[in-house]
């Protein structure tokens, strides 16, 4: 089986400025991969570069860059310069995301939120709605939420329809930074045991960043810590951890 | 697949474009009242305008306006009259002055003559303006132009055939309410002009609102000249042979016995005499035809006119000869006003009158004629005003374009800054750049268009309760009762260029927005 992401050679930053250098990472196919690392060592940066959100591939004269999806291998930079309609096919058809904050559109509501999200991948109607009547279920959620406004929910809530709003959508991919943030850890553990069983019944991949290392310890296949090299804060972290089975 | 993929591009679309457009035109349509109001302000500022500048260019279009009338008689240019009229024709060709063409007139004084069941009416003091039907057609344009026109007499292509003038002349809309007929009168039978002792029945071929020269009739020099004499081509109506005399009277005795008094009068034998009611002039009355009295000039003719309301027998029935233009039609060779007789008035007119005033100072200089400071200032003053409308209703139209497209930008830009996030998190799931691009073009177009319809028809019906106002006799400023929405091009000028520049902007600003990519828009990073 290809692995979801290879990544080689690789500068990652922002405005020419690096925060994080990937020699070598190969993250594998259907496991639940946990970055960790202190802030600024660009946990959130290797996420958005997995999931094509920004431009964080710094062009140098000495690397070659590449980036391997689910077996495809790109130039990262030629991706970034070229069609920018490729790279939302690519995340619409492969990635799904959870965010801290939740950025549900204020003036839709709960189930136009999910429904917007979901109609990007081209879901047949049918299966939409069942999928968010599971989810809802599992999740605690009464059915009537998904005609509220997204104002009008708790925090907690709130959280808990951005588990669905990404769950419900078609992919083999699932991004999220700090998808739990905002929550009690008890009510993190239900989230993620719930994440866990749907991606396995999906046989998808999760890269999930967290500062709990406790969750990422019980819920992990895979952990990776990202370090600065010698403890110098000032230069660039690197992927210290990588592979298969470390923990 | 397919198809389902494009029924959930639909359905997303939809969902999209409802959600948005109810949040950009605010609770209770605030946003939409007020890009109505903003372009409803707009447009009446631009119709008014327009319409204030049309009333000015109807002004500088007047005959009257760029018409300027040097009277020709002696005691005014003496001995420069030809050098005065190759003066005005050089400035005409060179186009000194703005000139665009110099001509003359003739002027005379006369009466209009009519008899109903009242007896004889007559207007004293008519007022005849001549003009050259080959050297005036653009003069002939004007009056006879849309704007001036009340109703044309005759069909459209009779007005380009030089006969048509031979007996036909134009009359302003205050002669026509005097003499009290409709246009369909008018248009049926001859008008009787007098001029000195001479009668002639002519067409009316034209109803207008003013003629040069403030006149109440306008004919071609050779008619005018000829009910005066002065050409020796007139003579006598029906034929050469033929004195026809009109009677005003009821009754047929009264015309037979009158017909036997007039036949002994031209010496012709009584079956040469026959009686007829009157179908030629708007005259009630009978007609008395005379056969074989020979040709005589209208000199002659007139000495018998004379003769003929001297007659105790005949006196009250107001005979009158009729006259008839017998001559070929204007003739391109004619030459008037070179030679005797000269013009009473030389007339010149201009394209623009930007530089009347230098024109007025140099007639002084050269010729010693001095115009009429007044009329010269208020043409000076048209022209300012007339430009400074064009530059205002132009400003009015940038501005008021400009103060919508400012309103519209800031709107969206507000709205799209603080959905951002949301928006870069749609993104990453994958909803594209195009599909918000679309999305957003659409909603600001749908927004714009249906504020300027609305704006538009209120306007439309404020210029359809005006018209109708005006309708009942209700009195209502000319500026607003003249207001033009409907076929105003430049209401549609303005939301066109509107429109366009609408496009080129929120275009250039969706772009940039959508330049950033879905970490950037989430993360808020500039």
């Amino acid at each position: 089986m290809e692995p979801a992401f290879v990544l080689k050679d690789l500068q990652l930053g922002y405005g020419g400025q690096e925060v994080l250098r990937v020699d070598e990472l190969v993250i594998p196919q259907g496991q639940m991969v946990f970055v960790i690392g202190k802030s600024g060592t660009g946990k959130s940066t290797l996420l958005e570069s997995l999931g094509l959100m920004s431009n964080t591939f710094i062009r140098t004269a000495t690397r070659k860059p590449e980036l391997h999806i689910e077996g495809t291998c790109f130039d990262p930079l030629a991706l970034w310069e070229g069609d920018q309609e490729q790279l939302s096919r690519i995340r619409r058809e492969r990635f799904s995301f959870i965010f801290q904050t939740t950025n549900l559109m204020p003036n839709f509501t709960i189930g136009e939120n999910i429904r917007m999200a979901a109609f990007s991948a081209e879901l047949d109607e049918g299966v939409m709605q069942g999928r968010i009547a599971e989810l809802l279920e599992i999740l605690d959620l009464p059915a009537d939420i998904l005609d509220k406004p997204a104002h009008a929910i708790s925090g907690g809530q709130r959280q808990r329809i951005a588990f669905i709003r990404a769950l419900v959508k078609q992919f083999s991919v699932l991004l999220a930074d700090e998808p739990t943030g905002n929550l009690d850890p008890a009510n993190a553990v239900v989230l993620f045991q719930v994440l866990k069983d749907q991606l396995q019944q999906r046989k998808a991949t999760a890269v999930i960043v967290t500062h709990h290392l406790e969750l990422a310890q019980r819920f992990g296949d895979v952990v990776l810590d990202l370090r600065h090299v010698h403890g110098k804060v000032n230069e660039p972290a690197q992927v210290h951890l990588f592979g298969v089975g470390a923990s | 697949m397919k198809a389902t993929a494009q029924r959930t591009d639909r359905v997303q679309r939809r969902l999209f474009l409802d959600r948005e457009y109810e949040a950009i035109k605010g609770k209770g349509n605030v946003v939409f009242w007020l890009l109505y109001a903003i372009i409803l302000m707009a447009l009446t500022a631009v119709a008014i305008g327009r319409t204030g500048l049309d009333h000015l260019q109807e002004q500088m279009d007047d005959p009257f306006t760029t018409w300027v009338d040097i009277p020709a008689s002696n005691t005014t240019v003496g001995d420069h009259y030809v050098s005065l009229l190759g003066y005005l024709q050089s400035c005409a060709n060179t186009g000194k002055f703005n000139a665009r063409q110099s001509s003359g007139s003739y002027s005379k004084s006369g009466e209009g003559w009519v008899t109903d069941e009242d007896g004889v009416r007559y207007w004293e003091h008519l007022r005849y303006q001549s003009f050259g039907y080959y050297a005036d057609q653009e003069l002939l344009e004007s009056v006879l132009g849309k704007e001036n026109l009340v109703q044309e007499l005759i069909e459209p292509e009779e007005r380009l055939q030089a006969a048509t003038f031979k007996d036909g002349i134009i009359i302003t809309r205050s002669l026509m309410d005097e003499l009290g007929y409709s246009f369909e009168e008018l248009k049926g039978k001859r008008l009787l002009l007098r001029l000195s002792m001479h009668f002639f029945p002519v067409r009316v071929l034209a109803v207008v609102q003013t003629v040069p020269g403030r006149r109440d009739v306008l004919m071609e020099h050779g008619l005018l000249l000829g009910m005066n004499d002065e050409l020796g081509k007139t003579i006598l109506y029906a034929s050469t042979d033929t004195v026809v005399v009109l009677l005003a009277c009821k009754e047929r005795e009264e015309a037979e016995g009158a017909a036997k008094v007039i036949g002994g009068m031209f010496q012709v034998p009584e079956d040469s005499v026959s009686v007829a009611q009157n179908e030629l002039t708007l005259s009630h009355g009978w007609q008395v035809k005379c056969k074989g009295t020979g040709s005589s000039s209208l000199d002659v003719r007139s000495r018998e006119q004379g003769k003929l309301l001297e007659r105790t027998e005949l006196r009250d029935l107001v005979p009158v000869i009729l006259n008839e233009v017998l001559y070929n039609v204007p003739d391109p060779s004619d030459d008037y006003g070179r030679e005797d007789p000269k013009f009473d008035n030389l007339t010149i007119t201009f394209a623009s009158l930007d530089s009347i005033g230098d024109f007025q100072r140099d007639l002084l200089a050269k010729f010693k004629v001095d115009l009429n400071l007044d009329r010269i200032r208020s043409m000076e003053n048209f022209s300012t005003v007339s430009n400074l409308s064009k530059f205002l209703v132009l400003a009015l139209v940038l501005f008021s374009a400009l103060s919508i497209l400012v309103f519209l930008y800031n709107l969206l830009k507000n709205h799209l800054e603080r959905i951002k996030m949301n928006l870069g998190t749609f993104m990453a799931f994958g909803l594209s750049g195009r599909f918000l691009f679309t999305g957003y073009m659409h909603i600001i177009v749908k927004l714009l268009f249906r504020a300027m319809l609305a704006a538009g028809l209120t306007l439309a019906a404020v210029q359809l309760v005006f018209l109708m106002l005006r309708e009942a006799g209700v009195k209502v400023s000319e500026l607003l009762a003249g207001l033009r929405v409907v076929d105003n091009p430049w209401i549609y000028l303005t939301l066109g260029s509107l429109m366009l520049a609408s496009f080129v902007i929120f275009r250039w600003q969706l772009l940039r927005f959508l330049n950033n990519s879905p970490g950037d828009l989430i993360h808020a990073r500039k």
